[in-house]
């Protein structure tokens, strides 16, 4: 790292820390990634920048010198699929592989554990999910014990290694050209998420919350010490960042005042706790409307989370969550696609004037940022956080 | 107040009791339209606690649950009635969208209401859309989507139904939708939720 | 592997703990450290791989 870009990287790192501890530092931080949004800017189509590595970190490279964020969020895809591939997995369809090489990734939801298998499940997750989950979300591990289910795995566990070493090489790389700090590190879910995103399936949990409510409580509980291992085990050692948590099912208005305090809360208060415990502080990415339940947010060790602001009212977010916990965003991601530069602009001059007030406060996009997102928009959003940023 | 206690049964989300309910009547030889006129008035007063706030999307999905086993016992009856019957709506999540379950809810509360609804399903090409607008004469079309990323889909379905010079109206529905989008994709109306997209389907059927 | 395999609840983080592993050995001539470091390292990693296509 050279002296301007160690100097860049301890100014951002610093704007990212002191508002994480609800702190003022010298400028309101930004934050923001390269979503697939970048894809129409580049030669490629969306297949080639989901399946080959080195045309999505192109895609970062090229961007990243005009790119002025203190918080970086990562590349265009979450995934490397030819480790999904390997697998032969139904969870999703791919640009080029089940999509038109020009969408983006789609997950086909299914009951994909089924009612009857919440005793094996509560028993022994992790054996449950070795030999009765895997066969069953993978066309290629149908049958584990025949040479192509073995080499299926080996094949997929090969890329999965490979694409999480080459990843960390590249925001090695990041870091000394350019000073990028990452957002978070580890990643973690409300176990009633674990349970009904790729499980039980939406219409499935809810329906569960009815007919056997009893065998949700008992499978969150035995989630809870797993997604706290999971979040520190892979975020390495560090826990100076926050472990990614996207959470889906708690947004209202999907439960009822009384499943959310009982069946979805307690389990991922529990989890945050427990990361807390160990220093790690969870980025509580609120996908959706939550503001029914920001006073039970607020019942979180002080500094526990950080709360990012999509759907929910931000102005309440800040009332009641404020001071105690940092929030970030301030920008629709709707005006990011259907918006104007200038609307952009203003936007961010408002949500500053709101939000910002004595720290604690990140701009940046709540909730997920599409395909459709324009350029120029994103460009006049990290402009006026600069222009207007300034504490 | 429901005094009807199959109605009533639904509105509790008693799923048993309904099973139960409906196959009574059925045995005390009630006419099987009447029993579907049972269930929906307790699924209508569903969706009114839907509305209101009372109700959340859980119970929205049980209900459904519950309508679609009731309905499971009286098909088999139903087969030879037709009368009831408000009109025609096709219905169908827009090109290179996969997601079914803001669609699965409109066309639960669409049939419960008493329309006939074309179920186009996921995925659904644009000239599906139109070939089933055309054939079935519908004064309606809703378009369901949940990724933004599909409207150009949304809206080169809407030039194909314009250009055929069908006069049906467009509703599109989805979490993200508002007016800008609306404008943008050449749609009669939009909605944001189920109920929402009820409204506008009574309106047309008026 | 054999009928000397044990039945047992892996903890969170592992598939099959050294802990277990050295039950069913009864001890080893060797210097324990070395063989467990690694041992525990990559039985995480296949936690890790096992619970990534819950938490995908």
């Amino acid at each position: 790292m050279n002296e301007k870009v160690a100097k860049l990287y301890g100014e951002r790192l610093n704007r990212y820390m002191t508002a994480l501890d609800c702190g003022k530092p010298d400028k309101v931080p930004v934050s923001f990634g390269i979503g697939d949004w970048i894809v129409k800017h580049t030669d490629n189509n969306f297949q080639e920048i989901f399946y080959d590595w080195e045309k999505s970190i192109k895609a970062v490279d090229d961007i990243l010198p005009d790119f002025d964020v203190d918080v970086f969020g990562g590349g265009p895809t979450l995934w490397w699929p030819p480790m999904w591939d390997a697998m032969g997995s139904k969870l999703y369809k791919f640009p080029g592989m089940g999509l038109d090489e020009n969408s983006t990734f789609q997950f086909v939801e299914e009951e994909y554990m089924k009612a009857e298998d919440y005793d094996a499940f509560i028993a022994n997750p992790t054996e449950w999910i070795a030999t009765t989950y895997l066969p069953r979300i993978s066309t290629e591990f149908e049958n584990p014990s025949s040479l192509r289910g073995i080499s299926a795995l080996i094949r997929s566990s090969v890329a999965f290694s490979e694409y999480n070493n080459y990843m960390g090489a590249s925001w090695g790389k990041w870091t000394v050209e350019h000073g990028v700090v990452g957002q978070f590190t580890g990643m973690t879910k409300a176990p009633f998420d674990t349970l009904g995103d790729a499980l039980r399936s939406m219409k499935g949990i809810l329906l569960d919350l009815r007919r056997r409510p009893e065998k949700v409580a008992a499978a969150c509980e035995v989630i809870v010490p797993h997604n706290i291992n999971y979040a520190l085990s892979g975020a390495g050692a560090d826990t100076r960042f926050p472990c990614f948590a996207p959470l889906h099912r708690g947004s209202y208005p999907f439960l009822n005042p009384y499943q959310w305090e009982n069946y979805y809360w307690p389990s991922l208060k529990a989890v945050i706790e427990g990361l807390w415990a160990k220093g790690k502080r969870t980025y509580f990415y609120a996908e959706g409307d939550w503001t029914p339940y920001l006073e039970k947010i607020a019942e979180l060790p002080d500094k526990s989370i950080v709360f990012d602001i999509d759907l929910t009212d931000a102005k309440k977010a800040k009332e009641i969550l404020g001071g105690r916990f940092c929030l970030i965003g301030g920008m629709p991601t709707t005006l990011l696609t259907y918006g104007t530069p200038e609307q952009v602009k203003e936007q961010v001059k408002r949500s500053i004037d709101e939000l910002a007030g004595d720290g604690g406060f990140i701009l940046g996009a709540g909730g997920v940022v599409m395909g459709d997102a324009k350029k120029e928009n994103i460009m006049a959003m990290l402009e006026a956080a600069r222009e207007y940023g300034s504490y | 107040m429901l005094t009807d206690t199959l109605a009533k049964a639904i509105l509790d989300l008693e799923e048993e009791q309904v099973i139960v309910l409906v196959k009574e009547r059925l045995a005390k030889g009630d006419s099987p339209l009447d029993i579907v006129e049972s269930l929906q008035k307790g699924m209508s007063e569903v969706g009114k606690l839907f509305e209101t706030g009372e109700f959340f999307l859980s119970e929205l999905v049980m209900c459904g649950e519950i309508m679609k086993d009731a309905m499971d016992v009286l098909e088999p009856h139903l087969i030879d009635s037709h009368s009831g019957n408000k009109g025609n709506i096709v219905v169908g999540t827009v090109k290179g969208d996969i997601h079914d379950l803001g669609k699965n809810i409109v066309v639960m509360l669409l049939k419960g209401a008493g329309y006939n609804v074309i179920d186009l399903g996921v995925d659904v090409p644009i000239e599906k859309f139109v070939e089933a607008a055309k054939e079935s004469k519908a004064p309606l079309v809703g378009m369901s989507v949940l990724l933004t990323g599909c409207q150009e889909a949304m809206k080169q379905t809407i030039d194909a139904i314009r250009a055929e010079g069908l006069n049906t109206k467009v509703i599109i529905g989805g979490n993200y939708i508002d007016e800008l989008v609306r404008e943008y994709v050449g749609a009669d109306y939009f909605a944001n939720n189920a109920s929402d997209g009820l409204k506008v389907a009574k309106q047309i059927f008026s | 592997m054999s009928e000397k395999e044990k039945k047992f609840v892996p903890e969170p983080g592992t598939c099959t703990p050294w802990k277990v592993k050295m039950e069913e050995l009864g001890g080893i001539p060797g210097n324990e450290e070395i063989v467990k470091k690694d041992w525990e390292r990559l039985d995480e990693a296949a936690y890790n791989f096992l619970w990534f296509w819950v938490h995908r």
